[in-house]
């Protein structure tokens, strides 16, 4: 051969290799890589934690915990190995990819009971609900009345790891300055509120306070996510938890959707609909109120602001219509589910189920929802929070927190629909945002007839979600 | 030379070539006619990719289409991306390649390069810059309430919304396609611009008579690239607006992504990328024919 062609060869075959080298996977090629590995009396178990840092570095310890016990699933050591889910460019689409090109783990968190409902209809995940150590994980959380509302189907795919009661946060100096004393309830004391705020709005602009709700997200079909916060929240409440979507068919009562969409429009042109970079963390917060995020308890503190009527904000129920209605809310909530693939092996299945029994098992379900708590400040699913001594230091130190359980005992999930995105989005599109776009018009407390609004939105969610 | 000898060094000479070739056909192959045909094949099917159910709804995921309005957005949209995106990112690149060009030597490539920064910054970094540059607290905001009693809602408005986008974008590419059309500049021989300036012929009269003419097929490229880079907007629209409002600011990409990653109708995805490639193709060939035209009038 050649030295010309030798060449030739060799600069072709280094050009090749690095065209192939874009096809890796990323793991090691080592024997205990990836989900094949279950040889030389080792099974790899992979298992996804969600993308932030505190729940990889929290289900990173709970590996390594694991991993020491030396647990065996048919006589071969199981290694947990944790990673975060990619985002490519979202979770779940991180997890279609996956799923469609055989790198799949043996479980991960971060599933929500729409998304887990798409899976399922997928045949992508395992039904739980007649495995024992769910049964057992159920009991010990005490929350066998709670996972009924994440039922798909009738059936069990997810096990529910924390929930956010999404509710109101309010600026509690600027309660304080139009002479509120009580945290509104019902749909009267907002009345009340925003009366005061009317005939005050030079006084509370003085202090900085130039809007009332803060919602850019109402102009934004395209953030579906949202109607959860503003939409499915303040609807539980109002209609008393009338579900939305039930087994193929809008049950979302008509009255309970008007009246959600006129709680929203009584704000009128006092909605803040631009984007506040500082919105809480700001000296003075500009805004009266806006949807809660518990998630932001620690920057908030780190920040510097305190919580209740006397600090500067404070969390709030979702309004009910009248006093004793019970406060329903939306449960920002994801749980576990446990992947149903070619490329996860039995051992491997077996293997995160030993995982899964060990952290959420009788011995350390408790200590493992405490760890979580602590580590990320959010409620874990479970029945015992504000009697369970576990908890109570978390819960002394975030004071908001014990409202917030209090508020947890009322969330309700997502609903199961693997056309949730189209639906929420028609809703967007062909009914709130359009009456969101009429009520900037108003005053405060002129809330426009939501009534066509709302039947557009039915109809278009109808044909959207191909609903009955 | 025998003919047989003649033959073996032609074979040679061709098995070398095709061994050079190799992996780029490979490459081609893998990355592009295989994605290619699976793409027309998962258009006609009703698939979310995770399911093992592949229902084949034939032309239904295309027809559909039609009746989307996101989708006749995005296509209307195209265009209204490509006139302002191609008309501002010729005449910057122009403006910007005429000033550095005038530039004393020792400065042209720093100066050049400074221009080209804004391409290489990551177009997440500059949107979410720009979403702060238009939030309700920024100074900017804040300055215009407090001087001028102006409150505008800069991404709720159809009109700037979409307007802060085509600017983003041509600050981005500018600077760019500048260093194109810097080089063509560079190249025209002194003796026609000395020509040229004996004949009386300078400022806006050489630029229209000599330089452009002698730049032409560089300008054709630019414009090819800049009609090309519309229809690929994805980055700032996603960022800033969503695509709103009322899809004012959408793209085919965008649309593509919501469909096949959010709303997991990846058939649907497929049937609009195809849709979208059409799009592309006919357009830039649309261009590419009138420039032809235009070059050919001057020689080219």
């Amino acid at each position: 051969m050649s030295k010309k062609k030798l060449g030739c060869l060799i600069l072709a075959g280094a050009m090749m290799a690095s065209v192939f080298a874009g096809c890796s996977n990323g793991t090691s090629s080592g024997s205990q890589s990836g989900n094949s590995a279950a040889t030389g009396g080792t099974v790899t178990v992979k298992f996804w934690s969600a993308p932030q840092k505190v729940q990889y570095a929290f289900w990173s310890a709970k590996a390594k915990a694991f991993n020491a016990t030396k647990a065996t699933v048919n006589g071969k050591t199981i290694t947990v190995t944790v990673q975060q889910m990619p985002e490519s460019p979202s979770s779940e689409a991180g997890i279609q990819n996956a799923i469609v090109t055989g790198t799949i783990p043996a479980a991960s968190e971060n599933i929500s009971r729409s998304f887990a409902s798409t899976l399922a209809t997928s045949g992508a995940v395992y039904d739980l609900q007649d495995e024992q150590w769910f049964k057992d994980a159920v009991a010990t959380k005490q929350i066998e009345k709670t996972i009924a509302g994440w039922a798909i189907n009738s059936k069990q795919y997810v096990l529910p790891e924390y929930v956010n009661p999404m509710t109101w946060q309010w600026n509690a100096k600027a309660l304080k300055a139009l002479g509120i004393t009580k945290v509104p309830q019902t749909v009267d004391d907002l009345d009340a509120v925003l009366k005061a705020f009317t005939e005050n709005k030079s006084k509370m602009s003085a202090i900085g306070v130039t809007h009332t709700l803060y919602r850019p997200a109402l102009l934004h079909p395209e953030q579906w996510w949202e109607r959860w916060f503003d939409f499915q929240g303040p609807y539980m409440a109002l209609s008393q938890k009338t579900s939305w979507v039930d087994d193929g068919k809008l049950t979302l009562d008509r009255q309970g959707a008007i009246d959600t969409f006129e709680l929203l429009g009584k704000f009128g042109n006092t909605i803040q609909t631009n984007e506040v970079t500082d919105l809480w963390t700001a000296k003075n917060p500009s805004i009266l109120l806006s949807v809660s995020s518990p998630w932001d308890i620690q920057t908030l503190s780190e920040a510097g602001k305190t919580y209740g009527l006397d600090g500067d904000y404070v969390f709030g129920p979702s309004l009910v219509k009248k006093s004793g209605d019970k406060a329903y809310n939306f449960g920002d909530s994801k749980g576990i589910v446990l992947y149903k693939n070619s490329s996860v092996s039995d051992d491997q299945h077996q293997g995160v189920i030993e995982f899964l029994k060990w952290v959420y098992g009788k011995d350390n379900c408790t200590q493992t929802d405490a760890d979580w708590l602590k580590a990320t400040t959010m409620l874990p699913v479970r029945g015992d929070i504000a009697t369970n001594s576990a908890f109570a230091d978390q819960l002394k130190k975030y004071p908001e927190l014990k409202d917030l359980v209090e508020y947890s005992a009322y969330s309700v999930p997502c609903m199961a629909s693997d056309k949730m995105t189209d639906i929420q989005t028609a809703l967007t599109e062909s009914g709130l945002t359009p009456y969101i776009q009429e009520a900037l018009k108003q005053k405060p407390l002129n809330a426009p007839d939501a009534s066509k609004s709302v039947d557009s939105a039915f109809s278009a969610m109808k044909s959207a979600g191909g609903l009955s | 030379m025998t003919e047989k000898t003649i033959s073996k060094k032609r074979y040679r000479d061709n098995l070398t070539g095709w061994l050079l070739n190799v992996p780029y056909l490979v490459y081609t192959v893998i990355f592009f006619l295989i994605p290619l045909v699976w793409a027309v094949w998962l258009s006609t099917m009703n698939w979310n990719l995770m399911s093992p159910d592949k229902i084949f709804v034939g032309i239904q995921n295309f027809t559909g289409m039609l009746k989307n309005p996101k989708v006749i957005a995005s296509f209307f949209n195209a265009f209204r991306y490509l006139v302002p995106i191609v008309i501002l990112c010729f005449l910057f690149g122009l403006f910007l390649s005429l000033l550095i060009s005038s530039l004393p030597d020792r400065i042209k490539g720093v100066t050049a390069v400074l221009f080209f920064i804004p391409y290489l910054t990551s177009g997440v970094a500059t949107s979410v810059i720009v979403r702060y540059f238009f939030s309700y607290n920024s100074s900017f905001n804040d300055f215009l309430r407090g001087h001028f009693n102006l409150d505008v809602s800069w991404f709720q408005n159809p009109t700037t919304a979409f307007w802060i986008i085509v600017v983003l974008i041509v600050w981005k590419m500018s600077g760019y396609y500048a260093l194109f059309l810097l080089s063509a500049i560079e190249g025209i021989d002194s003796s026609v611009t000395e020509a040229a300036a004996i004949d009386g012929s300078t400022g806006f009269h050489r630029l229209t008579h000599i330089t452009l003419p002698m730049i032409l097929p560089t300008l054709t490229t630019v414009v090819v690239l800049a009609a090309g880079l519309a229809f690929g907007i994805y980055t700032e629209p996603y960022l800033l607006t969503g695509g709103g409002p009322n899809n004012a600011t959408t793209t085919w990409l965008l649309e593509i992504y919501n469909t096949s990653f959010t709303s997991f109708r990846s058939g649907e995805g497929a049937a609009m990328a195809i849709a979208n490639a059409v799009q592309i193709f006919v357009t830039i060939q649309l261009i590419t024919v009138v420039m032809n035209k235009l070059n050919r009038k001057f020689g080219y």
